[in-house]
């Protein structure tokens, strides 16, 4: 953390020389308190990998959060922005983190340079996912949302945004680097590169997305049998030494892909996503698509809601560069069994729910209750977090959440 | 007994002739080129979706408070949804870095010397409030 504060006390020792006498300070923050409770103690709904989730026994600490964000506008062109959130990170601390720290530029009224920490727009509603009160759901649908882990970005971002006709296009490329703490290990991101384009007609918006990840890291738990793997002559087996680097998610390289629409005329409500992660045949993080529709008709206060969703797992479970006979039969096992142990499997689900907004008080500038009922139909694990054996696929989940900002 | 029920019934007939009459203007600066703007255009910056006027100068965004009548009117007539919904627009915005929400101001008074002071500003007030200070391009 310490190097992010001193990247951070830098970038605002910069733009200090802008600073004229009248540096305009803002300050905002979001929360959400959410409550959800399974009925199963088999499996935990929540992000990837996360040690803890949603269960028999409830959780608070999966979906709370809370966000204090304040921001110096220095002039016309530069201010800088600085955001921490307090959440459940992928290895189940709830703690405050930086979440974004940034200093933007805006060259002209529709060109915007930002460098620092962001967070980057890979599907439709990642950078604000944390934002519950300006999402439908108490949680974006997790078959697209859990496809990628890393949610936060060091580096440089632009948005540029035109007119074409009637439609207005807005061009998001950004780029940098990351790393990330899961509950096994950390995960460095030494090259991040992305575009997100939207454009907007009216109630409609329709986005694409597309991000390249580069992942490293320095665990190898599967040194006995990559090395297992190198030791097998050429001879014996073409493919032996090649699966080596599939098994592990150092020198993977992860596209993601994106398409979303939405529609909101005020009274109707439509976001459907449809979205593709792949790794190029990495055993560890296997090939996967996911898609998902929601749609929500507002009555006055009340929106009731609706999402269906689901995933699938793209490529097999089993290796075909190892003769499965023969000599080498225990270690095609070996290697089968692993991936059978990686990566989420298929799985669908929906959900109903309702969005109430409560009327503003005090410091609450607005306020909303939402209560959702989620039914989850996993073929296997799905991706849920610590499948036990005898989990039959089937979770039913109720989420309460009061999301508010000042 | 009997003239205070006329008095209150004459007083609530007023007042609901005056919300039925109240008419919400759009306002900016007299030196702002614009003639007119549309609601699709007054929709566009009041929903971030734009932060210029037509001809692409920058827009200083005006908002009534929160218990003022008008901010619902406002935003159920030119951008066809809540102020509440368009709160949880400027907080995706905000978040997200995307942009900054409309200044809240106090009243009509105030709405409108903030744009007769500023040349980008754009706001809205109860047609009784609109004088030569400010130009009206929209009514709503």
């Amino acid at each position: 953390m310490s190097s992010r504060f001193s990247l951070i006390a830098m970038a605002v020792a910069a733009a200090l020389p802008t600073v004229a006498s009248a540096v305009d300070f803002s300050y905002s923050g979001f929360s959400t308190a959410a409550y959800s409770q399974s009925d199963t103690d088999l499996a935990d709904v929540g992000y990837t990998s996360q040690p803890d989730g949603i269960d028999k026994d409830g959780s608070f600490e999966t979906d709370s959060k809370l966000g204090v964000q304040v921001s110096a506008k220095f002039n016309e062109m530069f201010s800088a922005t600085v955001q921490g959130v307090a959440y459940a990170d992928l290895t189940g601390d709830w703690e405050p983190r930086l979440d974004w720290a940034y200093v933007r530029a805006k060259a002209t009224q529709n060109l915007s340079f930002r460098a620092g920490y962001l967070r980057a727009p890979t599907f439709m509603y990642s950078d604000s996912i944390f934002i519950g009160y300006a999402n439908t759901w108490v949680r974006a649908p997790l078959e697209v949302y859990n496809l990628s882990p890393v949610y936060q970005i060091r580096g440089v971002d632009v948005t540029w945004s035109t007119q074409l006709g009637a439609f207005t296009v807005t061009f998001n490329p950004y780029f940098g680097d990351s790393e990330v703490d899961v509950s096994s290990q950390t995960i460095d991101v030494p090259e991040w590169k992305g575009l997100a384009t939207t454009v907007n007609l009216g109630s409609w918006q329709a986005r694409v997305g597309y991000s390249q990840v580069d992942l490293e890291s320095d665990r190898n738990s599967l040194a006995a049998l990559t090395n297992a793997l190198l030791a097998v002559p050429v001879s014996m087996c073409g493919g032996c030494a090649g699966e080596v680097s599939r098994l592990s998610i150092d020198g993977a390289q992860v596209e993601n892909l994106s398409l979303g629409v939405q529609f909101d005329d005020g009274t109707n409500f439509v976001a459907t996503e449809y979205a593709e992660t792949s790794a190029d045949g990495n055993y560890v993080l296997p090939d996967r698509s996911a898609a998902y529709i929601t749609y929500g008709r507002r009555f006055g206060s009340f929106m009731p809601y609706a999402t269906l969703a689901g995933q699938r797992r793209d490529q097999g479970f089993t290796t075909n560069a190892i003769p499965s006979t023969g000599p080498l039969a225990a270690l095609n096992a070996t290697v089968n069994a692993v991936i059978a142990a990686a990566g989420g499997t298929d799985q669908d689900s929906y959900s109903v729910g309702v969005r109430y907004e409560v009327p503003s008080f005090s410091v609450v500038k607005g306020a909303l209750v939402k209560l959702q009922f989620d039914h989850i139909d996993a073929d296997g694990r799905g991706n849920l977090n610590n499948v036990q054996p005898g989990f039959d696929g089937k979770v039913d989940m109720i989420s309460a959440s009061f999301d508010f900002i000042f | 007994m009997r003239s205070l029920k006329t008095i209150l019934s004459v007083c609530a007939l007023t007042l609901a002739a005056a919300g039925a009459n109240a008419e919400v203007i759009v306002i900016v600066n007299p030196k702002n080129p614009a003639a007119n703007l549309s609601a699709e255009q007054v929709a566009a910056l009041y929903l971030g979706n734009s932060n210029t006027f037509p001809d692409g100068s920058a827009a200083a965004l005006a908002d009534q408070p929160e218990s003022a009548g008008i901010r619902g009117t406002f935003y159920e007539k030119a951008t066809g949804r809540s102020a509440a919904q368009a709160k949880a627009t400027w907080a995706r915005l905000t978040f997200t870095g995307k942009g900054t929400p409309p200044k809240e101001l106090k009243s009509d008074a105030d709405v409108k010397a903030f744009v007769a002071s500023d040349p980008k500003a754009i706001g809205y007030i109860d047609s009784s409030a609109v004088d030569g200070s400010v130009k009206a391009v929209l009514k709503l």
